[in-house]
């Protein structure tokens, strides 16, 4: 059966024979006799009611253009071939004659090095014995994730008008000659209207019917009316463009360079040099008007894992001006430019192990482990196949981080997904204060994770902190799967470290990695041929060789029993050899 | 009516089977209240024919043959059960249906319950190129600084 639904599914337009009361569909390779465009309720499938038949005829026939527009289409592969497949009907009119037409056309579309080049394979359809001659103008092109075609009519004889419809399919095809549907449309031309606005002036029904308020003179109070249910549904957008998240631009504004604080990366020799001399009378007599403890300048020191931006050369220290004369220290020091800085990881790339649903949830798990920032899951349906890429953007004054994850793959490029943060800075106490406090922030890190209970089951979300710090743990709770004979849903997520901020960061891996939990596949020998692998499509019978297992069938033309044809519909559904 | 009988090794599931035949066509009676579905058909022979599998011309279907009982010398009831598949095999290739498992045109991406997996995966470790490889100390200072001593 072959019809054209408008994007609601309840209406097709169809041919319909004028001399007949039946309906025939019009296939691509079957033409009819005289045929009408009628609009048809499709409400019931097995017998479509006719409501109308289209008679909005366009006045312009020296060019009647039909612009095919697809569904949104994945992104042209060059390693397979493209076909558009057209399938048009019209009526046009001469006078008060009218006379169909209906043509396949099938269309080749190859992409060579990202170039488009378009071949025309064949037109199949009979003009008639009229002028009609509808063809593929120019080339196929795309804009953005859609195909268009573009037909053109300019040989109709003046004087005739011209209503038609037809469906455009966008198919990439396969080297053993089957195809993948990739993407179809109603395609309305300039000679149809079959629009909403149509449909609402001539049939009074409108294609997206609007949800009804209700009549409150006719509610019935008794009445639960909570179950109403109409038809419905089927009006997505089918829209998965998506945007790419990139990584943003380091900060601009910093606090080096205001001249309130300096920055300054040093060497263990020139810590040393700059601690000797805080203690000299020479300093002290010079700082004892600004200060009451050499230390008071000092506001920090750290260890921090990345070398941050410098200026060029060594500079002096100077921490104040006393009677005119500028107070610096003698050991030149290199001035941190910038606080912020990025630290690139690099990328991976992640390749499907089997290139089968067991690369992807709930069989496979991917953790990633961030220097700073713990150990996370990402989720392997998002990723895999996927350049996984991280980048870090550092605050070198406060230690904070973030580490951007992201993925590159043929939708997206650098795509941020995931944001983790962390500290990166391990202080050095430099009094007993500031060492009492470095103690009492790390074991109070450790309390947390400790506090912090393990959520989630296996297979995905967000596990939280480890259980200890610093060590792994099993999660506390486990999912059951529906999947008895897999394992690997009921399998628990590890939780591979635990909090990983400031000093205890330092001690753990300074490099990212992801750790990846394949399954082993238990598969017998020649299992298809007992049990066949997942379908899911719709085919005649007679196209399938080998074995066979089906959803549903609509019996047709059998002239055996009712128990025959229970027996025969059982033991499809439970597997034949063709 | 008439049947004729035939050896087949092909698996029950398969629609159209390969059949040898047995013998010539022969005549046969079919027993009171036989069903076409599951008749019972006697036959006259000289030894017990080594056949699994028949066709009855009149039913216009093909039959396993569920079992073979000796009435007495030179007569054997047959009883048998239709195959659905061989006996509609024409009509059944032209029907249309939606196919959930396949030998030949499946997608492995699609999810199976079936799926079995040992209980020891495979755990691997993939690292980064690049870290934090390049540790500083950093000292946090009042004031500004100058590039003359």
């Amino acid at each position: 059966m072959n019809s054209w639904f408008t994007d609601g599914g309840r209406f097709a337009i169809v041919s319909y024979p004028t001399a007949n009361a039946n309906v025939y569909w019009l296939s691509p390779t079957e033409q009819r006799g005289y045929t009408e465009l009628w609009v048809a309720d499709m409400s019931n499938p097995e017998t479509p009611a006719p409501m109308a038949r289209i008679t909005d005829y366009t006045q312009d026939v020296e060019f009647l253009a039909c612009v095919f527009k697809t569904k949104p289409i994945p992104p042209f592969d060059p390693q397979y071939e493209y076909e558009v497949r057209c399938y048009v009907t019209c009526t046009y009119k001469v006078g008060a004659s009218e006379n169909p037409y209906a043509f396949t056309m099938r269309c080749r579309v190859a992409v060579v090095n990202t170039t488009l080049n378009t071949t025309v394979l064949d037109m199949t359809g009979q003009n008639w014995g009229a002028s009609l001659n509808i063809y593929i103008e120019n080339d196929v092109f795309i804009d953005g994730p859609y195909m268009y075609a573009y037909f053109g009519n300019d040989d109709a004889t003046a004087g005739e008008d011209i209503c038609g419809i037809g469906i455009c399919g966008f198919r990439r095809n396969k080297a053993d000659g089957t195809y993948f549907d990739v993407g179809s449309s109603i395609a309305q031309g300039g000679g149809c209207w079959i629009s909403r606005k149509w449909m609402r002036e001539n049939l009074g029904v409108d294609i997206y019917p609007e949800e009804a308020e209700p009549d409150p003179e006719e509610e019935d109070p008794n009445e639960d009316d909570d179950g109403y249910s109409g038809p419905g549904g089927g009006d997505g957008d089918h829209d998965h463009s998506t945007d790419d998240i990139g990584i943003p631009s380091l900060p601009t504004l910093s606090a080096t360079g205001t001249g309130f604080v300096t920055l300054y990366k040093c060497n263990l020799a020139q810590i040393r040099a700059v601690a000797a001399e805080l203690w000299t009378s020479t300093l002290w007599d010079l700082i004892k008007n600004l200060f009451t403890d050499p230390l008071q300048f000092i506001i920090g020191l750290a260890i921090c894992p990345c070398t941050p931006d410098l200026l060029q050369g060594g500079y002096y220290p100077t921490i104040g001006n006393v009677l005119g004369q500028d107070v610096k220290l003698s050991t030149p020091l290199q001035v941190v430019s910038n606080q912020y800085k990025e630290i690139d990881c690099g990328t991976i790339q992640l390749n499907k192990y089997y290139g089968s649903a067991l690369d992807y949830s709930p069989y496979e798990k991917i953790q990633i482990h961030l220097p700073y920032c713990g150990s996370h899951d990402l989720d392997v349906d998002e990723v895999m196949g996927s350049t996984i890429g991280v980048k870090y953007h550092c605050d070198v004054l406060t230690g904070a981080c973030v580490a951007f994850v992201t993925i590159t793959n043929d939708e997206t490029t650098a795509c941020v997904r995931y944001q983790y943060t962390g500290n990166i800075i391990s202080h050095i106490p430099i009094t007993e204060r500031s060492f009492d406090e470095v103690v009492k922030s790390v074991a109070a890190m450790g309390a947390a994770a400790v506090g912090t209970l393990a959520t989630a089951a296996g297979g995905g979300g967000a596990i939280g902190e480890g259980i200890s710090s610093g060590e792994g743990g099993e999660t506390d709770s486990v999912s059951m799967s529906a999947n008895g004979g897999n394992v690997m849903t009921v399998k628990p997520n590890i939780m591979r470290t635990g909090t990983l901020s400031t000093a205890l960061g330092l001690l753990a891996c300074q490099k990212p990695f992801i750790t990846r939990t394949i399954p082993r596949q238990s598969l017998p020998l020649n299992y298809k041929t007992y049990e066949g692998y997942p379908s899911n499509i719709t085919e005649t019978l007679g196209s399938l060789k080998g074995f066979t297992k089906i959803y549903s069938i609509r019996p047709n033309g059998f002239t055996c029993t009712a128990d025959e044809l229970d027996e025969l519909v059982s033991l499809l559904k439970g597997g034949v050899i063709l | 009516m008439t049947i004729q009988l035939y050896q087949t090794i092909s698996p029950p599931e398969r629609v159209t089977k390969t059949l040898n035949a047995v013998g010539a066509a022969m005549t046969g009676t079919i027993k009171e209240e036989s069903s076409i579905i599951d008749p019972i058909i006697k036959i006259s022979a000289a030894f017990l024919p080594e056949a699994n599998y028949l066709y009855i011309n009149e039913f216009k279907r093909y039959y396993y043959i569920n079992n073979v009982i000796c009435d007495y010398d030179g007569i054997f009831e047959i009883h048998a059960h239709v195959d659905v598949l061989m006996s509609n095999a024409a009509v059944l290739r032209k029907q249309k249906a939606v196919v959930a498992k396949q030998q030949n045109r499946f997608n492995l991406y699609l999810n199976d319950s079936d799926y079995r997996t040992y209980s020891d995966p495979y755990v691997i470790t993939k690292e980064f190129p690049t870290g934090f490889t390049d540790p500083c100390y950093l000292m946090l200072m009042v004031g500004d600084y100058s590039s003359s001593s």
